[in-house]
């Protein structure tokens, strides 16, 4: 059972870095020198809790461990490092991780220098208040040049340089001198043991036994278990069955005090009782208001998720259940198409939301899926006034119906060598983009600030971004509003019926191009079949491209082998046989993967 | 014998009225690499054990006594077998079945392995009908294609028969070689035409998986050849025929007026037939089974005294129905609907009314009242049309 401290030995921070800074390392680094976890126990990076997570190189659930730390002043501390998501999507549960923090450890490659997450991190960090501690990591590498990165930090991220820390996280070097630095540079934390309850939700995960397990910060007054607590914005109230700190393994605890970081569970059996940011205070003696800053997150990113093999549905319904349970961004309902029946139209935060989702599904529950086009959320004002949400272009309205159509658009934030200036420019241009602004931060880097529709950047943006500025590049990008555009609904038919699965909503300057892309892959997969295939992609009753595939002319077994019948039925019931796989289209037959390579190419 | 090998049902008359007779002889010199029946060289201790066990087979059936309209001796090269191999094995098909006066008999001869004395003495032991290998007039693709014939042994031996009396002859040529272009063709096509035999049986070449060509294919050295060009060969093919009086009865086979080989007739009207020897595929009473493709194992069932059924199979009358239209839609003079659906006892008119109007529809069948053809173009697909009845 861990000793409580004085609230003035409390020390919360996080760690904010671009991806592959070495934020996970450092953290390992740091939970071994405090003695959290004995060196041999440590599995490489202990707070990347899923395999998935570990073997991405990138964290996508954060948690929270109790570092127990004597400085060189003698005095015990306690220190709660909070691990952060590193990926734009999860921005929101990254602001409220770090507004349950004092301090912030800024990671920088010595190699890298200033990247966009760096700087989208240090903005996010800087909003909360938080003091940041600049580290420049691997300073062991040969490529290493601390004092150009010094400089970088100085001229981008407005922050003084002689405050930088020079370490190397994998070597072990300059870790000590880190936790010196979080204990005399961090401030205590401030809330008042005496007034009522408040302590903040920043994360939670799903226990079976135990129901949703909450990670807080107790801000106000202290948390015991048997209290009756109230979530402020959902309402909710239900009565503390423990509490407890991540050692990284949980620890029960008598309760969690002021200034405290750690778990609650409570029988909490929906995620949507208890989300992230929520503030959770005392049923018999609440708050007067709650902590600021809750939203409750929205999906930005919807497809459809279908099951390659259509008996599956049921365990994609389990399975999606299990991961919302954990993940409350997530959301989905069933939804049908023609021509990949059963499955289910999600939402989530981003595009890396959705490819992990899709991952952990196809990974942990054995599913294999098919993807249809990703898609945002639109706003379409009709011509009778009312205004609809569309995220699935199967709910697209008719063209004589709409008024107004407008598309999220983001902020984006692109850190580039200056001799991809171009390059960038050209990209983003391509992608319908306004620009914002340009400023050299170094000798040989710029940051670009482009407005960018959202659903431009779902098609393969980051890819092309990174292989035409030969992966130098770094990209964010924050939610900026809804804008006007003109935007349609492309359908794709096959002999004039329309395939629901390959429409897709696009902007007019775009439709061509790929509508003209899917039906030249559809008529490099179809196969021949008896009669002549006729592939449109159409805006309304508007053909904007079309091609054609020949009907079969020959396929005729010459022999009679012998007299061999059952051979010769066999080998036809052999062709009718892998028909059956095949998804129809009017008469059209088309084969799964066929429609997977499709898929793909809408999704590009 | 054993019980094992009588038939399930007792013989009945409508079936053994007009039997075909097949006698599979599996010899070559040597193995063609697109070949992928069972066949191979071998010395001549192992075809005597091999025509011993044959005509053991052959007198051991259950059906003795059965008419018989047909006698087809197929390989192979049934020609390598010496003319006292042969005879005794056609004595032994008269000792047990009745042979119709006039009936079809008919021997496969690779044009390398006859000369005149050898036509007239396969013509003395009663063959009326012989099949020539010829697939090619041109040297490099005869070659290419592992045969042991040139060009102008076909041409001898096209004479030859002539000269030992045949009135009967087919000639095969195989297009859609890798290699051949249509000018290649349209001269393979006229110097046969020209030559007058009564029968043509003109094949696409398929690389079939265990075979030399498909072992290339599937290392990627040998492809199918375009299906555009292929189209086009077998449609000049049915142009040229037609301009020279031979009617296209079957797919792939083409005669002058009568002369329709009544031995493949029986395979596509769904009609009993019998084989005999190695892989040799039998159809009665309602029941298809083949023969071992194992030379060692069939010696063995031979000498134990009976010849195992392998894969027998019944279909049960809706797959029959599918099974005989297959059959029947390879013949220009089609199907009848009530004929079909009468011997299976199915509404086929029914059964069948999407997709005939669909067949319909895409000018691949044509109705006459009762009757449904391939038209041309559904000739060419023939296999996709009649999966779909399947």
């Amino acid at each position: 059972m861990p000793s409580s401290r004085p609230q003035a030995n409390i020390r919360n921070f996080c760690i904010i870095a671009h991806i592959d800074h070495g934020k996970s390392t450092l953290a390992d680094r740091l939970i071994e020198i405090t003695g959290a976890v004995e060196a041999r126990q440590m599995r490489n990076q202990v707070l990347d809790r899923m395999d998935l997570e570990r073997e991405r190189g990138i964290t996508i659930k954060m948690a929270a461990v109790r570092l127990n730390y004597q400085a060189d002043d003698g005095q015990d501390y306690e220190l709660n490092l909070i691990d952060t998501p590193g990926h734009v999507d999860f921005t929101y549960e990254v602001s409220r991780s770090l507004a349950a923090c004092e301090g912030a450890v800024l990671v920088v490659d010595a190699v890298q220098g200033v990247e966009a997450q760096t700087l989208a991190n240090v903005n996010l960090a800087l909003n909360n208040k938080l003091h940041i501690i600049p580290v420049i990591n691997k300073i062991d590498l040969p490529a290493a040049d601390p004092e150009r990165v010094k400089k970088e930090i100085e001229e981008t991220l407005l922050i003084d340089s002689s405050e930088c820390l020079q370490a190397s996280a994998k070597q072990g070097i300059g870790i000590e001198a880190i936790l010196e630095a979080i204990v005399h540079r961090t401030p205590a934390p401030t809330g008042s043991p005496e007034a009522p309850l408040r302590a903040m939700v920043f994360d939670s995960h799903f226990d079976p036994y135990l129901g949703i397990i909450a990670y807080v910060r107790v801000v106000d007054g202290t948390l015991r278990p048997g209290m009756r607590i109230r979530m402020m914005a959902s309402g909710f109230e239900t009565e503390v069955d423990g509490v407890g700190v991540f050692r990284p393994e949980m620890v029960s605890a008598d309760d969690l005090a002021t200034g405290q970081v750690g778990f609650v569970h409570a029988g909490i059996k929906q995620i949507g009782d208890c989300r992230v940011g929520d503030t959770m205070t005392d049923a018999a003696r609440p708050a007067a208001g709650p902590l600021p800053g809750y939203k409750q997150v929205k999906p930005m990113v919807f497809c459809g998720l279908y099951p390659v093999n259509g008996d599956d549905f049921p365990e994609l319904r389990e399975a999606l259940e299990r991961l919302q349970l954990n993940d409350g961004a997530l959301s989905y309902e069933p939804e049908t198409s023609a021509a990949l029946s059963f499955g289910f139209r999600c939402g989530f935060l981003g595009l890396l939301h959705s490819e992990i989702i899709q991952e952990r599904l196809e990974r942990e529950f054995n599913l294999e899926l098919v993807a249809t086009s990703p898609s945002v959320v639109y706003r379409v004002t009709l011509t009778d006034g009312t205004v609809v949400q569309i995220d699935n272009p199967a709910r697209w309205p008719e063209t004589g119906r709409i008024l107004l159509v407008e598309e999220p658009y983001v902020l984006s934030t692109i850190l580039a060598p200056t001799s991809s200036i171009g390059a960038c420019m050209d990209l983003c241009t391509e992608r319908r983009g306004v620009f914002r602004s340009m400023e050299h931060t170094g000798p040989d880097r710029v940051l670009i600030i482009w407005e960018l529709p959202l659903a431009e950047i779902l098609m393969d943006f980051f890819d092309t971004l990174k292989s035409r500025t030969r992966g130098y590049a770094s990209f964010d990008y924050d939610f900026l509003g809804y804008r006007p555009g003109d935007l349609n609904k492309v359908d794709i038919r096959i002999n004039g019926e329309p395939v629901d699965a390959l429409s897709f909503i696009t902007h007019r300057d775009r439709a061509y191009t790929r509508g003209k892309a899917v039906a030249a892959k559809l008529k490099e997969v179809l196969p021949r079949q008896l009669f002549e295939i006729r592939i449109q992609a159409a805006i309304g009753s508007r053909v904007i491209a079309a091609e054609g595939v020949r009907a079969l002319r020959k396929n005729v077994i010459a022999k009679c082998y012998g007299g061999d019948i059952t051979r010769k039925r066999k080998l036809l019931e052999k062709q009718k046989e892998g028909k059956k796989r095949m998804k129809s289209v009017g008469r059209v037959e088309i084969p799964q993967e066929a429609f997977l390579s499709v898929l793909r190419v809408g999704n590009e | 014998m054993t019980s094992a090998n009588l038939p399930v049902r007792p013989t009945s008359k409508a079936d053994t009225g007009d039997l075909g007779i097949y006698i599979h002889i599996p010899f070559c010199v040597r193995k063609c690499p697109y070949c992928d029946f069972v066949t191979g060289p071998a010395g001549e201790q192992e075809r005597e054990a091999y025509i011993a066990a044959l005509i053991s087979e052959i007198r051991g059936n259950p059906s003795r006594g059965a008419g018989a309209k047909t006698v087809y001796f197929g390989g192979g090269t049934p020609s390598e077998l010496n003319t006292g191999q042969l005879e005794s094995v056609l004595r032994a098909v008269g000792d047990v079945f009745e042979i119709e006066p006039g009936a079809e008999c008919t021997i496969e001869c690779n044009p390398g392995t006859v000369d005149l004395p050898k036509l007239r003495r396969l013509r003395g032991v009663g063959f009326n009908r012989i099949s020539l290998g010829v697939q090619s007039f041109k040297d490099p693709l005869l070659s290419f294609l592992g045969r042991i014939h040139n060009a102008a042994e076909a041409r001898q031996a096209f004479h030859w028969i002539r000269e030992a009396g045949f009135d009967n002859l087919t000639a095969d040529l195989i297009f859609g070689i890798p290699g051949q272009s249509l000018g290649d063709w349209r001269e393979d096509l006229e110097e046969l035409l020209a030559l007058r035999p009564e029968h043509l049986s003109l094949y696409c070449l398929t690389i079939e998986a265990k075979t030399e060509f498909g072992r290339l294919k599937e290392l990627g050295r040998l492809s199918d050849i375009d299906e555009d060009l292929a189209a086009g060969m077998f449609e000049l093919a049915m142009d040229m025929t037609a301009d020279a009086g031979y009617s296209q009865y079957e797919i792939s086979n083409y005669a002058l007026p009568g002369r329709e080989s009544r031995h493949n007739l029986v395979y596509w009207r769904n009609e009993p037939y019998l084989g005999f020897g190695l892989s040799a595929a039998s159809y009665l009473n309602g029941a298809r089974w083949t023969n071992t493709a194992s030379r060692a194992d069939y010696l063995e069932q031979n000498r134990r005294g009976s010849v195992v059924r392998c894969g027998e199979e019944r279909l049960e009358p809706r797959r029959a129905l599918g099974e005989e239209i297959m059959l029947r839609l390879r013949l220009s003079e089609g199907f009848s609907i009530t004929g079909v659906s009468r011997r299976w006892g199915i509404d086929a008119e029914q059964l069948y009314e999407h997709t005939l109007l669909d067949l319909e529809e895409d000018r691949l069948v044509e109705r006459d009242e009762d009757t449904v053809r391939l038209t041309r173009r559904g000739r060419l697909v023939a296999s996709s049309v009649c999966a779909q009845f399947l």
